[in-house]
């Protein structure tokens, strides 16, 4: 592959990717790109597999992990790379920011010198080359006084402070990928506004691609330019983020978007806009769409067939997509995809005129009594 | 973090006054009559009066408590009832051989002990074997061990000294003896430490920066694993130097341990007082040299003290 | 009820502009209403942390009370009063119209009145105890009917029922449940010494957001059936304005602004809690404003959070004042004087330093709480 090919090609592709732990299947069929400097948001609650899936891309899963498909970043095919090999190259490639910075930093290492190591092994800096390096590198993500501040451990800095050394870490050698495991849900809404802010700066500067795995719809309308919607292990919708926020096609995405809106605009005291039901438990593989038991529009052959991802056709309620769903890429694992915008929850009342506990999942009965 | 030194200083000192006055009680337990001991000879109570009269031994036990720790104040341990020695003269020369033992034995268990317990983490496939050592290092007595050695590189294979005495030939036995012993101490530690350190998130991190495995190993495992390393080398040296007491009694190593059970036999207060009380005072000087040093290798003990 | 004390620093400042009246001390008659209220109550931790600096809010009988602030801004340390965990410094915590009671018995009683409901679903159930006895264990420590034996084991399903979980296994343990799950059996332990008052301290924030609608929806039913008065501690502006009816907005100790929670949302009269509002991530990508540079009110260095900074002192070396300053080696937004080393009440607003508005008396006075109606008060000398 010759350099001017690969500085064109995606941040991350990642195709047919599997990840088992033992029995579980966590990741299913999975097949994502990040596009050069595009920011990809990747969504999902607990146990949906978001994580095993950016954890996989990163070659960071336990041994105990069985992960199967292909992995390439900016154009270089990585997944079938030894292990050794793949050490020297991935720095250059990827650099990782994880949720919680404080356990993700050494506590008995200052943090200019973890970044420093950087530039050590894989820049052949001497140690005050990289010293100065990690300095420059602090000063990057807008630390004031970043001399000072590289001498601190990291119980001396602030949450939002350690994130920032934890993206200039990610960020120090310029990787054409970002994994981002939930950078700002640890923080408090100020310092998460001021990391997003930050993030925008960097893009501009630093063209490297983002996995930006979250659950807060607000982060993504922030910052993605794609929106990957993962449930019980699979993605079932992405898209461009407008499309998926102005014409969700799978009625969990549908939800989601309905939480949130109904959360700032609902009226005080009024029960909120839930999805009713849980997620199906690791292990758990009923037949058909993993998503039936909760939803709305579900039919007989959601509980018997497990939808593909299809390109999602006639989501033209925005007119953003020119009517043409697979020219947008935008696609939907669901047998009943939303025809127009009003969408699966629409009705006044909410989910709770829906027969909630019709499956036997006593877990949605809680709001349906409120009513 | 000065003060608190400070506060740590005089907490310690109160310990070792605590301990000299229960030591003092406890001699008084201790059934004998130290004159008699003096003089084993002497029959006439005459005489054995005077010579408790001499030692202050007729006078109340308050009063030769306040006698004895007005003296220790000024730093005099007394004189000893049998050698007519100064305390201090002779446990100086044996706190140092003592030390010596107490240094080569932590030296030794630290090595062994950091070998068994990096070998456990790292190489699955000897774990077994290692805790079933281990183990064997746990269960087996003190004297046994060191008797074992002495028979069998003394007197076996005639590679070490049996005859007693301080010299660095001397010195590799008891030694290994200490090292063995607390071996297994140190191994679980760093092995626990490790498998934290190994299953933890700026382990990943440093992973996903593409570090290699033994950089990780030294540069982020280990440093995390020497905190409570260090906790344990200040208690073992502290208690080390209050007396290897079985190990100078099997080797016949002349150090404080030694002058302590004789001196208990011989019912010769002032040595045994003086012993316990370098033992107080080493145990509490190296619990704090051993915080102070944490502070160093662990920043976040800093704000704690 | 002392309202006495107002000579405190602080205090006793007359409101500019007449636009209402001084309100440092309190409202005897709400006090004397209130559930829980504090009473110019402040908290000092050894070390000279003041986590709460002249503190008075009410919790109405039967209503709810919401507060609302970052990390460190003491809605925490509020809870742990209300719960009795702790004694403030000063001031006075009230429990249905008398003083909290010293007394270890007495405040017994006083928490057998108050079920409360914690942070971290993972954290707050003992994963060695069946859900049996953690449901029942408010029963067994006031000595009430049905802590143990088959009369209780009656009690729990039923309770656990009304929580969404019928059927549970009532000898199985909390690892089996979800976040979701586990909340859930901490609400229905929170219930079963049927309370007066419910203590939410963030009971939401580390559950998925499809759970966290089920689990207020649950909390808002129980409190409606019951007629439970409830205080709600969160740090989403959104989930609040939801909850509860009235709202206080905490930031480094202090009470900033309090409201109808409608109101708060809408019209915010404290630039911090317009700051705070305008933290909160768009609705929609065509909306975004935050990670543009330079876009939202939020640039860095306005705004922050009390968490500990850099040099900022830990309980150790917490002892020279004005540390937290001099040694910040510039974290945009470093915490406000929660988290400092204030031996005493300073002398301005704890906003100052961060706030758009600010001007010279801000960083010179400490601005009263001005009662602008029956309903509403702020700490601002240039409110919007």
């Amino acid at each position: 592959m010759t350099p001017g090919q690969s500085e064109q090609a995606p941040a991350l592709e990642i195709a047919d990717l599997n990840v088992r732990y033992g029995p579980v299947h966590a990741v299913r069929d999975t097949c994502l790109t990040v596009g050069a400097g595009q920011v990809v948001a990747l969504i999902g609650e607990t146990g949906s597999g978001k994580s095993s899936l950016a954890l996989a891309a990163a070659r960071l899963l336990p041994r105990s992990a069985a992960v199967t498909g292909q992995v390439a970043i900016a154009g270089k095919e990585v997944s079938g790379l030894g292990g050794s090999e793949f050490r020297r190259v991935r720095a250059s490639l990827l650099g990782c920011i994880a949720q919680d910075a404080m356990a993700a930093l050494n506590p008995v290492v200052p943090v200019g010198r973890q970044i420093g190591e950087l530039f050590a092994v894989h820049a052949g800096m001497s140690r005050p080359q990289a010293a100065e390096a990690a300095v420059a590198a602090l000063a990057q993500v807008e630390i004031r006084h970043p001399a000072a501040v590289a001498r601190l451990y990291p119980h001396q800095l602030s949450g939002g402070m350690r994130q920032r050394v934890m993206i200039a870490m990610a960020m120090a050698l310029a990787p054409p990928l970002i994994v981002a495991d939930e950078p700002t849900t640890a923080l408090d809404v100020s310092t998460q506004a001021e990391i997003l802010a930050l993030i925008g700066e960097l893009r501009a500067r630093m063209r490297s691609g983002f996995l930006w795995i979250t659950h807060d719809m607000g982060v993504v309308a922030e910052l993605a330019d794609w929106a990957a919607v993962m449930y019980a292990g699979r993605i079932v919708e992405q898209g461009p983020v407008d499309v998926i926020f102005d014409a969700p096609a799978h009625p969990y995405t549908e939800g989601l978007l309905a939480t949130r809106r109904d959360l700032r605009s609902g009226a005080p005291g009024a029960p909120l806009f839930q999805i009713p039901g849980s997620p199906p438990g690791p292990g758990e593989e009923p037949p058909g769409c993993p998503f039936a038991p909760r939803c709305p529009r579900a039919t007989a052959i959601c509980n018997e067939v497990d939808p593909s991802l299809e390109p999602a056709v006639g989501e033209g309620g925005a007119g953003l997509a020119g009517g043409a769903g697979s020219m947008n890429g935008h696609r939907v694992a669901c047998h009943h995809p939303a025809a127009d915008a009003v969408g699966a929850w629409a009705a006044p009342a909410g989910p709770a005129e829906k027969p909630a506990a019709k499956t036997g999942d006593n877990l949605g009965t809680a709001g349906t009594v409120a009513l | 973090m000065a003060r608190a030194l400070i506060r740590r200083v005089v907490f310690g000192l109160i310990a070792v006054a605590g301990v000299v006055v229960l030591a003092f009680l406890l001699e008084f337990v201790v059934p004998g009559d130290p004159a008699k001991a003096i003089a084993p000879r002497a029959q006439s109570p005459a005489v054995l009066a005077s010579i408790r009269a001499q030692l202050h031994l007729n006078q109340p036990l308050i009063v030769q408590f306040a006698g004895y720790f007005g003296n220790l104040l000024r730093g005099n341990l007394g004189t000893s009832y049998i050698q007519r020695q100064s305390v201090a003269s002779l446990i100086g020369p044996r706190l140092l051989t003592t030390g010596v033992l107490a240094l080569a034995g932590v030296v030794a268990e630290v090595i062994i002990g950091g070998a068994l317990g990096i070998l456990a983490t790292l190489y699955g496939r000897v774990r077994a074997l290692i805790s079933a050592v281990n183990l064997t290092l746990l269960a087996i007595p003190i004297f046994v061990l060191g008797l074992l050695l002495l028979l069998v590189f003394g007197f076996q294979l005639s590679i070490a000294p049996v005859t007693g005495g301080a010299g660095p030939a001397q010195l590799v036995l008891p030694a290994l003896t200490l090292g063995l012993i607390g071996a297994p101490w140190y191994a679980q530690i760093v092995a626990d430490q490790m498998q934290d350190s190994l299953a933890s998130s700026y382990v990943r991190t440093a992973v996903s920066k593409g570090l290699s495995d033994s950089y990780i190993l030294r540069r982020h495992v280990l440093r995390n694993v020497l905190s409570p390393a260090i906790t344990m080398v200040g208690l073992d040296l502290g208690s080390y130097l209050s007396g290897v007491v079985t190990v100078e009694v099997v080797f016949i190593w002349p150090g404080i341990g030694l002058l302590a059970v004789n001196s208990l036999h011989n019912l010769d207060r002032p040595i045994v007082m003086g012993t316990v009380i370098i033992g107080a005072v080493a145990v509490v000087f190296f619990n704090l040299v051993a915080d102070v040093l944490r502070m160093f290798v662990d920043p976040r003990t800093r704000e704690e003290m | 009820m002392t309202s006495e004390s107002a000579g405190r620093a602080g205090s006793s400042v007359a409101a500019p502009g007449g636009a209402g009246r001084a309100s440092g001390s309190p409202d005897p008659e709400a006090l004397a209403a209130a559930v829980i209220g504090f009473d110019r109550v402040s908290k000092q931790y050894r070390g000279g942390r003041l986590a709460l600096d002249d503190v008075t809010l009410s919790l109405p009988a039967g209503g709810s009370l919401g507060l609302v602030g970052e990390s460190g801004s003491g809605k925490t340390t509020c809870v742990r009063l209300a719960l009795g965990l702790e004694r403030p410094t000063s001031g006075e915590l009230i429990f249905n119209g008398t003083a909290y009671p010293a007394g270890r018995a007495r405040l017994r009683s006083l928490r057998r009145q108050i079920g409360f409901v914690l942070q971290d679903p993972y954290d707050s159930l003992d994963p060695r105890m069946t859900i049996r006895d953690i449901v029942t264990e408010p029963l067994r420590i006031h000595r009430l009917p049905g802590g143990r034996g088959a009369r209780g084991d009656v009690l729990v399903a039923g309770q656990l029922a009304a929580v969404g979980l019928p059927g549970a296994d009532l000898r199985s343990y909390p690892a089996r449940y979800s976040g979701g799950g586990r909340q859930r059996i901490a609400i229905a332990r929170a219930l079963i010494s049927s309370p007066s008052v419910l203590v939410c301290d963030e009971p939401t924030s580390s559950l998925d957001v499809s759970v966290q609608s089920q689990i207020v929806n649950l909390l808002l039913d129980a409190g409606r059936e019951r007629d439970l008065s409830m205080l709600f501690v969160t740090h989403d502006l959104d989930l609040i304005g939801r909850v509860v009816d009235t709202v206080a907005v905490m930031y480094g100790g202090r009470v900033v602004e309090t409201g109808p929670a409608e109101l708060i949302r809408q019209s915010p009269r404290h630039p911090y809690t317009k700051a705070l509002h305008d933290a909160v991530p768009a609705n929609h990508p065509r909306d975004r404003r935050l990670a543009r540079r330079g876009a939202g009110p939020l640039g860095p260095g306005e705004l922050g959070p009390g968490e500990p900074g850099p040099g900022e002192p830990g309980p150790g070396d917490a002892a020279e004042p004005g540390a937290d300053v001099t040694d910040d080696p510039g974290e945009p937004g470093a915490g406000p004087a929660a988290g400092g080393a204030s031996l005493f009440r300073p002398d301005s607003c704890v906003f100052a330093s961060r706030c758009p508005r600010a001007q010279a008396r801000c960083h010179r006075e400490r601005p009263p709480t001005i009662q602008e109606d029956a309903l509403r008060s702020y700490a601002c000398f240039y409110p919007i």
